[in-house]
């Protein structure tokens, strides 16, 4: 028995020009929506990296400065407070104090604890006051130790900004990465027809390509409306 | 007849063959320039996750120290304020008074005094001439900047640079990926000369010159940034 090439005993697939150009038409448009596709893709990962990125800075920036500035802050009330039970020990002291000599001592005392308590209030806020440009601190401690609660709404929306910006992003990926699926579906299709030559099938193979082609551009086009 | 015909085919390459050529170089250099847009995507989405990492060390280092001096340091320093102040306006109105009242006020100065001295020990930092305020109190900013300049390496971090550095890397990798559009265009060229065969003497050597404009597109990119 004579071995054949199941290959070779195929009968050669006839190519029309016309259908030879639709092919070639076809590949190259392939090929060119696969880069284009590719490029889309790459740079909408990038953004979308890139914002979330910076999304999660923006949230560790939040973060860092209200516990970098709450100390200073909160040492600053807890001095205040201290400063003003001085002057108020004092006071009850007086009104706690019997007439005569010890509401006499209580009077002194009274006196001295509310000068004391005036020189703490003043050193209290001087000691939690916000770092100058000119303190000898680094850039990035300075920033954070002096920020202030006005300062986060901007912080917030530049952040929120952000993650809507990758979200944005994350779509075009997607579906860039669905259309290039589509395109490759169209590539494969494309090589079908080119074997099967212009017969039903091949014409068959060649619409469908077209077809998932043309789809695809869509799909990828809708990821920039909106 | 065929024999005599089949040297002068090999030595010159049919127009078919000069198309599957294009087509090859072309799909050879979207490959090669895809890898390196995709080994330097790489590189700056790892850039990137090292500005985030050098963003939680550098916050940490702040929080910590800002913790640390305003919430302990800073506190028992005000208490040690407060102690010799008291002291000292106690012994102020003694000085005023005579007898019991000038005894029990110099009594109270004392036990502030005593208090002083016990911050004072139990605390290096809170009574340290370097950090005594002009106008009283204590140098909470001078003591955060000595405590941060112990931790060079900390302050010296600058997440915002190494965000720019992935920016850089991600950029030069997607404009690669453009490189590799270009490439296509001449992969395109390459199809259409096939099918069109009318047109292949021009649109051959403009898929290969348009191949060679990506080539260099792509070493410009490489080079530039």
């Amino acid at each position: 028995m004579k071995d054949v090439d199941l290959e070779a005993a195929l009968p050669p697939s006839h190519l029309s020009p016309r259908f030879r150009r639709w092919l070639a038409v076809l590949v190259g448009v392939t090929a060119l929506s696969a880069a284009l596709l590719s490029w889309v893709e790459s740079e909408s990962g990038r953004q979308e990296e890139l914002a979330f990125v910076q999304a999660s800075r923006g949230g560790l920036e939040i973060f860092v400065r209200l516990a970098a500035a709450g100390p200073r802050t909160q040492f600053t009330a807890d001095a205040q407070r201290r400063a003003l039970l001085v002057g108020a020990g004092g006071v009850a002291g007086v009104i706690a104090a019997p007439r005569g000599e010890p509401f006499r001592i209580a009077q002194a005392r009274s006196a001295a604890e509310e000068r004391a308590s005036r020189q703490l209030i003043e050193i209290a806020t001087r000691m939690g006051g916000i770092p100058d440009d000119g303190a000898p601190l680094d850039p990035a401690a300075r920033k954070a130790v002096a920020t202030e609660l006005d300062e986060f709404g901007p912080i917030v929306r530049r952040q929120n900004g952000a993650v809507a910006r990758a979200d944005r992003y994350g779509t075009r990926q997607q579906r860039s990465l669905f259309a290039l699926g589509l395109v490759a579906i169209a590539a494969s299709l494309l090589g079908l027809a080119g074997l099967m030559g212009d017969a039903r099938a091949g014409r068959i193979s060649l619409v469908t390509a077209a077809s998932a082609l043309l789809f695809a551009l869509v799909v990828a086009a809708s990821a920039f409306v909106g | 007849m065929e024999g005599a015909r089949e040297p002068n085919a090999r030595r010159r390459p049919t127009s078919h063959t000069t198309v599957a050529v294009l087509l090859a170089v072309a799909a050879v250099l979207a490959a090669a320039i895809g890898a390196r847009a995709a080994l330097l995507a790489d590189e700056g989405s790892d850039t990137w996750h090292g500005a985030v990492r050098a963003d939680v060390k550098a916050g940490a280092a702040v929080v910590e120290d800002s913790r640390f001096v305003y919430g302990e340091e800073a506190a028992q320093a005000f208490q040690l304020t407060e102690a010799k102040l008291r002291a000292r306006e106690l012994r102020k109105e003694a000085s005023d008074r005579s007898g019991e009242a000038k005894a029990l006020l110099e009594a109270q100065a004392k036990e502030q005094d005593q208090l002083a001295q016990t911050l004072s020990q139990s605390s290096s930092v809170a009574g340290d001439p370097r950090y005594a305020a002009r106008d009283g109190g204590f140098d909470a900013v001078r003591r955060l900047a000595d405590r941060r300049a112990k931790n060079p390496e900390l302050t010296r971090l600058d997440p915002d640079a190494t965000e720019k550095r992935g920016a850089d890397r991600s950029r030069e990798a997607s404009l690669l990926v453009g490189a590799v559009v270009i490439v296509a265009i001449a992969f395109l060229l390459g199809a259409l000369a096939e099918g069109f065969p009318g047109l292949r003497r021009i649109l051959v050597p403009a898929g290969f010159a348009i191949a060679g404009i990506g080539l260099v597109a792509a070493l410009a990119v490489e080079v530039s940034l």
